[in-house]
């Protein structure tokens, strides 16, 4: 939160982000559940299958800024066992991972 | 399975928290599919009445509960919850629960402590554990036990029936989390699970407003309210097969929102079970009517000396229509609540235990009561409505009674004001309450509302909020577009959501606000019927219905308004008897003085109540009026419900001698006396009667019905009814349709309101004329009230050979007071930055230590602040102080002299070796000093400063217009005193100097042109005369802004050019 977004660069140059979000690639079943996502790892693109969906939310905000935020999240339960937050980005459709 | 209902939707009346207004929701709710439905605003139940009447139309089982915080002395923080009202006794609680949350919490946040349940739970359904609540919160924190223990306080409150977990599903992260834990937590404790929508707005468009909504409400903006807005837009209705998918994992959830649905009954008026109060009668009395009749006996011999057969028949007939609608209760609690009127106006002075009160009742009626003998008899009202034949139906009809008759009273301020007070400690707040009134957004609030959040620029909005013509924030994008400064801005970021969320938010009540007079008493617990709440003024209590829901739940209503015309009238009776030794008693003055109807025919009419506007004074020359009769006509022809049909011209022009006939002979007993125009709201009632056969009820309610929105169906039918009835009485359709079509939905007068504001304007119009020092002096003390300013008061009691004295710290008291027949002198705090407080510390400081001597001893005895001390300087109030020279060199002498009063050791120090060489005030800085702290300027006007320059380019004065005929073209200026659109076509202004007034008419394309120059505070204008019906305006054609005289000549000669 700032008291001037138009003046004000969303994350202070002095500081080191956490937690950005990280493109991913995501196939979609036909009803836009994500069905496996695959993650660029030091170059290597690792894929894995979803087993099952925890928990979806979504973020709607700052839609009185130039960009808003429409984000649609997916709690996901891979076929390796590990637990995925991942989230599809509605105005563009891009995917991310982000943890939540 | 069953089908999903939703239980828990907020509307607009959930003020800041709900996005959608009752018909919105229910449109969107209707689309969906929906049979039943649920309104639960939060802490009130504004809304419920409105929202029943419209479920009930689209054929919706409406559901009334609502939402409040509740806090246990085991819970940290209040929760939310929400309560269903199962029944009729449920609703009584709902309302119980509802009230003790505002009162006992306080006003701006409401709290139930859960003390209060015990014994206020029957016939209420509670719906537990939103989002939010402290259910919630253990439960997904897994406190079971904690949780448990909160969900059996609920069942030992309301019963396990009676309990439902309530889960939601917006799509918020933990959602999912919290439904399955509280979904666990029903079954630990065996209750049920319902489903609701947790509903803020009809559709999800409405989510940026909300999010809008919920920024002003916790003042902020919207970078700021992060945490306060909903995560996301998913707040809408949604529907019931949506529902029904979103909780597949629990069915039990949906379908136990129908079995909640089919156990509540439908809310509506009904429920409320109103009654009319019932005052006890002494023994020897059978029962109200009896004693009513008394009553009205004894008053009537007092009255008229005997009772005549005229006055025995017209009782009568009003005691039988008060014993058939059950009314003698109402009388003699509006009997009550008068005697304790004349209680406090005794009290005040102002009358006297020894009169009766049907002699000088205390307050005056207004509206269609007038028409009540009884009402005149029980100090009701000051008309006898026998002098003037005055029709019943308008008021009480003889078949049925579809709607409470309404008791309108207008008091002098002071005795309103002790009088409101008197009827709480009478009655208590659980017996009678004011009615609510609903602001709501318009323009100017919604740009600085809506342009705060968003964070637009300060000095913008501000531009925009000031210049804007239109009340309606729909019209913010044309409005910007004609504002030069704003025009580039109409598609930029934030400016396009002001506009786009500004049109939305247009008409959404802002909260509930106090009536200014509207009561509402019961015999039975206020509270058991509506929720009361403190009002935002100490001691007064307000109902949660505004004027239209107390109607529809049938309540017994009392407008007790302030008229400051009366206090005007009450002050210029005592100056009158304090100069003169005698009292003038106003029920016998000489009502056919001659001169006093000259003044009126005239149009000289400024400060007279009801007839001193611009539109009033260019009828009454025309109506010329010669008796009160006429008075009254004058008073009721200029009101929009008779001028919508050219009416008052029409009228004026039969008036005035033009050939006319009735429509259909039918017409006779209702327009005779208006010569065949309608003029009173009785007259439609009576057409509906004599033309298409209605019963009196049903005609007033045809009367009423003009008024609904959206009623396009409502008077097809009427006219179908009204075309048939007159049919019968063989009116064609055509001639019948002819009829029909002169209702229309613009306010009027009833005949007898008509009549009693009637005689009031008389009886100021003969105080102006026969004592016109006082009668100028209790206007300016009665301010703020009234047409005019207090400069245009000053010159027209200069014409009537009244002079105005300025303010003098030796002379003046706070308030005006005549000094000798002809003059009156200003009170001190008629000058900026004096209260009452500050006034009568000069006045005292001058009475207890005698008057001032010089600056220096006011500056040091009289205790006011600097500021005070300087603009009692500019006023000219120090001028007569001995020693003292000129107001300039006073300004800096009492910079030098002043000490704040908190300084040490205030000395008085030798000052005049510190005084600079000023040059001495001139003319202009005195006239510059009074207007800033005064309004006016005691010793001239300002446009006389001008006249020689004005003289010189041929712009006339206004006594100058008086020989120029119809067409002839003109040059004006003046000070702008008004501007008027009445009907958004032509512009009316009037322009005032040092002589008179100058009434201007702006044609629609001469104001576009020339907007900006218009709305300046002094202009020239150029424009033909225009002579019609004995009236005069100037058609303007051009105008021109001009300065006045104290900037530089060459500057005024400069604009002067323009206009050569």
């Amino acid at each position: 939160m700032v008291s001037n977004p138009r003046k004000t660069p969303s994350i202070g140059g002095s500081y080191q982000p956490l937690n950005l979000p990280m493109a991913v690639q995501v196939v979609s079943t036909s009803d836009g559940q994500p069905a496996s996502v695959t993650e660029t790892r030091k170059g290597r693109a690792l894929s894995s299958q979803v087993e099952h969906v925890i928990d979806l939310w979504e973020l709607d905000d700052e839609w009185w800024r130039a960009t808003s935020i429409r984000r649609r999240y997916f709690r996901l339960l891979m076929d390796t066992g590990r637990v995925l937050t991942v989230f599809k980005d509605l105005s563009n459709g891009e995917w991310f991972r982000q943890e939540y | 399975m069953s089908k999903y209902v939703e239980l828990r939707a907020m509307s607009w009346y959930s003020f800041m928290e709900g996005a959608s207004s009752t018909d919105e929701m229910l449109g969107r709710a209707h689309e969906l599919g929906y049979d039943a439905f649920a309104l639960v605003d939060r802490n009130n139940i504004t809304g419920a009445l409105e929202f029943s009447e419209a479920a009930d139309e689209l054929g919706i089982k409406p559901i009334t509960g609502v939402t409040l915080m509740l806090s246990d002395a085991d819970d940290e923080t209040p929760s939310p919850i929400t309560l269903l009202a199962e029944n009729r006794q449920g609703y009584a609680n709902m309302c119980n629960l509802i009230t003790f949350a505002h009162i006992a919490e306080g006003r701006t946040d409401p709290v139930l402590h859960a003390r209060y349940l015990p014994g206020r739970t029957d016939g209420l359904i509670a719906l537990i554990g939103e989002p939010g609540s402290g259910i919630a919160a253990y439960a997904t924190d897994a406190a079971m036990t904690r949780a448990d223990a909160m969900v059996n306080r609920f069942i030992n409150w309301f019963g396990e029936k009676n309990v439902f977990i309530e889960l939601q599903r917006h799509f918020v992260y933990g959602d999912l989390e919290r439904n399955r834990a509280l979904a666990t937590l029903a079954e630990r404790n065996d209750v049920g699970l319902v489903a609701t929508g947790g509903v803020c707005f009809h559709e999800r468009a409405r989510s940026r407003l909300h999010d809008v909504l919920t920024a002003i409400q916790h003042n902020l903006t919207l970078e700021a309210s992060h945490r306060q807005r909903k995560a996301n837009s998913h707040y809408e209705l949604r529907s019931p097969e949506r529902m029904a998918q979103l909780f597949r994992e629990w069915p039990q959830a949906i379908e136990n929102t129908s079995r909640i649905a089919d156990r509540c009954e439908a809310f509506n008026a009904k429920q409320i079970n109103y009654g009319f109060p019932r005052e006890s009668v002494p023994n020897e009395f059978e029962d109200e009517q009896k004693y009513l009749e008394h009553l009205c006996n004894e008053a009537a011999k007092r009255r008229y000396g005997r009772i005549t057969d005229k006055v025995r028949k017209r009782l009568e007939r009003e005691f039988n229509l008060i014993k058939r609608h059950g009314l003698a209760g109402f009388f003699l609690l509006y009997r009550r609540v008068i005697s304790l009127a004349q209680d406090v106006a005794i009290e005040l002075g102002h009358s006297s235990a020894e009169v009766p009160i049907e002699e000088k009742p205390p307050g005056r009626g207004r509206g269609s009561s007038v028409a009540m003998l009884v009402g005149t008899l029980i100090g009701l009202s000051h008309i006898d409505p026998l002098e003037y034949d005055l029709p019943l139906e308008r008021f009480i009809s003889e078949d049925e009674l579809l709607n409470i008759p309404d008791i309108d009273l207008d008091f002098p301020r002071d005795i309103r004001e002790a009088l409101i007070l008197r009827v709480f400690e009478e009655f208590g707040w659980d017996h009678a309450a004011l009615t609510a009134m609903l602001p709501t957004y318009k323009l100017k609030g919604v740009v600085r509302d809506v342009g705060k959040v968003l964070g637009l620029p300060p000095l913008e909005l501000d531009i925009l909020a000031k210049r804007a013509e239109s009340h309606n924030a729909r019209n913010l994008a044309s409005e910007m577009e004609r504002i030069e400064e704003l025009q580039d801005k109409i598609g930029l970021p934030g400016w396009r959501d002001l506009i786009e969320i500004g049109a939305q938010l247009q008409g959404f009540p802002k909260g509930l606000a106090q009536h200014p007079g509207g009561m509402i008493i019961s015999s039975t617990p206020l509270i058991d019927i509506t929720p009361v709440q403190p009002s935002a003024i100490d001691g007064r209590y307000i109902c949660q219905w505004d004027k239209h829901g107390a109607d529809s739940a049938g309540f017994l209503k009392i407008d007790f308004l302030a008229l400051g015309a009366l206090s005007q009238m009450q002050e210029c009776l005592q100056l009158i008897e304090k100069r003169t030794g005698s009292h003038v008693d106003l029920t016998r003055i000489d009502f056919n003085d001659e001169d006093v109807y000259d003044d009126l025919g005239r149009g000289d009419t400024v400060g007279v109540f009801q007839v001193e506007s611009a539109a009033q004074m260019q009828t009454i020359t025309r109506m010329k009026p010669r008796n009160l009769y006429d008075l009254a006509l004058e008073v009721a022809a200029v009101r929009p419900g008779v001028g919508a049909n050219d009416g008052v011209s029409e009228f004026i022009r039969r008036r005035n001698g033009s050939e006319w006939d009735y429509d259909h002979p039918l017409e006779q007993r209702a327009l005779e006396k208006s010569l065949g125009i309608i003029l009173f709201q009785d007259q439609v009632v009576t057409l509906g009667v004599d033309v298409g056969g209605m019963t009196a009820s049903e005609s007033d309610q045809m009367r009423r019905a003009f008024q609904r929105r959206n009623n396009e169906a409502l008077l097809k039918r009427y006219w179908e009814r009204f075309r048939d009835g007159a049919a019968e009485r063989g009116v064609s359709e055509k001639i019948a349709e002819k009829i029909f079509l002169k209702f229309n939905p613009h306010y009027m007068f009833p005949e007898g309101h008509a009549l009693a504001f009637g005689v009031t304007a008389y009886h100021m119009a003969w105080l102006r004329r026969r004592y016109p020092t006082e009668f100028y002096t209790a206007i300016f003390n009665a301010q703020p009230m009234g047409f005019w300013p207090l400069e245009t008061l000053k010159q027209d009691a200069k014409r009537m050979g009244v002079e105005l004295q300025s303010p003098h710290v030796n002379l003046s008291e706070a308030k005006c007071v005549p000094e000798g027949e002809n003059a009156f002198r200003l009170g001190l705090t008629f000058v900026r930055g004096l209260n009452s407080d500050s006034a009568s510390a000069v006045i005292e400081n001058r009475n207890w230590n005698g008057p001032y001597t010089s600056l220096s001893d006011l500056v040091s005895r009289s205790g006011v602040q600097r500021a005070a001390l300087e603009n009692l300087v500019k006023a000219g109030a120090c001028d007569e102080l001995p020693g003292f020279t000129d107001r300039r060199r006073a300004l800096w002498e009492v910079g030098l002299r002043y000490q704040a009063s908190g300084s040490q050791g205030r000395l008085k120090f030798e000052v005049m070796q510190d005084m600079a060489m000023l040059r001495p005030a001139l003319e202009r800085d005195r006239m510059t000093y009074e207007y800033e702290t005064l309004g006016l300027w005691t010793a001239g006007h300002v446009m006389s400063t001008m006249r020689d320059f004005l003289a010189e380019n041929q712009i006339l004065n206004s006594t100058q217009l008086d020989d120029k005929s119809d067409g002839e073209r003109v040059i004006v200026a003046g000070k702008v005193l008004r501007r008027q659109r009445p009907l958004g076509k032509m512009v009316f202004m009037t322009l005032e100097d040092e002589h008179g007034m100058i009434p201007l008419a702006i044609p629609p394309d001469t104001w576009a042109n020339y907007r900006d120059v218009l709305r300046m505070p002094i202009i020239v204008a150029e424009g033909s005369v225009s002579r019609k019906n004995d009236t005069m305006n100037i058609m303007v054609h051009q105008a021109w802004p001009i300065t006045p005289a104290y900037t530089p000549r060459a500057d005024v000669r400069d604009i002067s050019h323009n206009f050569r």
